[in-house]
């Protein structure tokens, strides 16, 4: 008896989730760049920007000057993620040793981003990330001590956090109806696509076709996991759901950006039909990354703000289905796969990260209102906050290229692969219709806000 | 394991929930006599049948726990007031109720939660 496998729900998440330890980092940082600038001061001395360069020779003339800052933004970082990772379990010692190898592959992927052939070619640094982590995560074996610090989700929920300080809660009230009608119209069409065709076409287990349609549909792994969990779907049900959304995800980052190119859509525009159409979470934010911020904003509004925090009414709803229709049959056989369904799961499941994602963005938003002057709040807390922002996705991205090893995914027949591959020909497709065509000037507007 | 072709992508927690109070009742639409004795049904008969009807059913609890401790030795055990709570994280409830069905434990002795958290590091 000696697993703990406690819930970490109550009093306890707020200090073993990841959820909460993204709310505490990214609101922490926020209250402290207020409270500095209150008194004149500024968090630029831990916030490390790499110029543009033309060729390789003229980095020594660059690199020495940004070695202190670069020093003591990881020193900085490597602190506060070491006590989060301490704190939830995990190994501190494995964890450092980790991170300091991934800060020195963000240092070679930010240089490398900042080239201007690389720019020409817009590979920037997500996109730089992504390939750099894809090539040594698919060729070379990953030591345990690495995969410590592959915190993925942990680094992209503080980014997020981050955001919200960048974006005014105004603009997140004024884009939110549009952003509700749009990514709820598609999400429910999308799952019911994939359940359909999974149940109906493909004859898959219900729990499995919900399992994977909330996973192509709501907001990827976490959504399969949710929901899996809500309907008690077998375990190798969710590691196929997992593994798909993780193919799919990878491809979309570099699919959706060369797509949005080649019809000229506007960063704003962008950002919506990858909010709308991408799965993951940390695999949009590469793919919106790859324009400039307006599109991370609409990205932010319709992914986070309009699919991520409605997975726990998915859940709810979608355990009520499993007890009372999918399983009704099953009520006097000793088959023991149904749970009973609690209003609870809709708090359970919420993505608590949201909640610093938008107590940020209030308190950014009031601090404009109210203080006296608040014309430097820019440059001395908005500019700063930025920048660590653009540090933790870039941390993100590799940790996708660098975890994402395909021969570790689980095997899957092709039923279910087909069945989310219609989810996301729909996806798409409504995607499209929505920000190419019938909201591309309101998106456009809204990145530019 | 049943889940051989599922490499560690996710990790499931299976909760078996083993109620004092109820016998899968609410599978069923009724109410355990806990939820439907009220002030105009109270009388020492139904005192009585609610302690026939509870210490059946803590009998139970203590046989499904043991049967469930039988077949694996890493459970964390939480007792609360409403039932006790048994959780495991090293094998699956897919390999667990085919032989609770064997040994005769029928669905309604317990409640079946599992729970999914990804890999460490997945996307």
């Amino acid at each position: 008896m000696s697993t703990d496998n406690t819930k970490t729900g109550g009093l306890r998440g707020l200090y073993q989730k990841e959820d909460w330890w993204a709310v505490w980092i990214g609101l922490g940082t926020v209250i402290i760049a207020l409270v500095m600038w209150t008194f004149g001061q500024s968090l630029s001395p831990i916030t490390v920007s790499f110029k543009g360069y033309e060729n390789f020779s003229d980095l020594p003339g660059i690199l020495p000057g940004l070695f202190p800052g670069v020093l003591f933004l990881f020193l900085v970082m490597l602190i506060v993620f070491s006590i989060a990772a301490g704190v939830m379990g995990r190994s501190v010692l494995k964890f450092v040793a980790g991170f300091t190898l991934l800060f020195v592959l963000a240092i070679i992927v930010q240089i490398l981003g900042a080239w201007s052939w690389a720019k020409t070619l817009n590979i920037e640094a997500p996109v730089m990330a992504l390939i750099i982590g894809l090539v040594i995560g698919n060729l070379l074996k990953i030591p345990a001590w690495f995969d410590a610090a592959m915190r993925t989700e942990f680094y992209v929920k503080t980014g997020i956090v981050f955001m919200g300080a960048t974006l005014p809660f105004t603009l997140i009230l004024q884009a939110g109806p549009i952003t509700l009608l749009q990514a709820s119209a598609v999400a429910v069409v999308t799952f019911l696509v994939i359940y359909w065709v999974g149940t109906r076409i493909l004859k898959i287990e219900k729990p499995f076709a919900a399992t994977l349609g909330a996973g192509g549909s709501i907001c990827g792994v976490s959504a399969s996991i949710a929901i899996g969990s809500s309907v008690n779907a077998k375990k190798s049900h969710v590691s196929t759901s997992i593994s798909i959304v993780v193919i799919w995800a990878t491809v979309m980052v570099f699919l959706l950006p060369i797509f949005a190119r080649a019809i000229g859509l506007s960063d704003g525009a962008a950002g919506a039909l990858i909010g709308t159409s991408e799965f993951a979470d940390a695999a949009g934010v590469a793919a919106a990354g790859q324009f400039g911020d307006g599109a991370l904003t609409t990205f932010t509004l319709m992914k986070v703000v309009g699919r991520d925090i409605f997975v726990g009414i998915w859940a709810l709803i979608l355990a009520f289905i499993s007890v009372t229709i999918w399983e009704r049959h099953k009520a006097n056989k000793s088959d023991g796969s149904v749970q009973k369904p609690s209003a609870s799961v809709i708090w359970e499941r919420f993505p608590k990260f949201v909640i610093g994602f938008f107590i940020a963005s209030i308190l950014i938003s009031l601090v404009v209102l109210l203080a006296p002057d608040s014309s430097t709040l820019d440059k001395v807390v908005l500019a700063p906050i930025k920048n660590l922002r653009n540090w933790a996705f870039v941390l993100c991205f590799l940790c996708i290229g660098l975890t994402t090893r395909f021969r570790d995914l689980a095997e899957f027949g092709w039923k279910p692969f087909a069945a989310f591959s219609a989810g996301v020909v729909v996806n798409v497709g409504l995607g499209i219709l929505f920000s190419v065509f019938l909201l591309n000037g309101y998106w456009t507007q809204i990145g530019l806000s | 394991m049943s889940d051989q072709v599922a490499k560690e992508v996710c990790i499931q927690t299976a909760c078996f929930f083993l109620p004092f109070f109820e016998a899968g009742e609410w599978r069923t639409q009724k109410k355990s006599p806990w939820r439907s004795l009220k002030n105009e049904s109270a009388s020492p008969d139904a005192l009585f049948a609610l302690a026939t009807y509870t210490e059946k059913r803590i009998r139970s609890c203590g046989r499904c726990m043991a049967f469930l401790l039988s077949i694996h030795d890493d459970w964390c055990i939480k007792v609360k007031k409403e039932g006790v709570w048994m959780m495991t994280r090293t094998m699956i409830y897919e390999d667990i109720l085919p032989q609770l069905k064997a040994a005769g434990i029928s669905e309604n002795e317990y409640i079946l939660y599992s729970e999914y958290t990804r890999a460490w590091g997945m996307l």
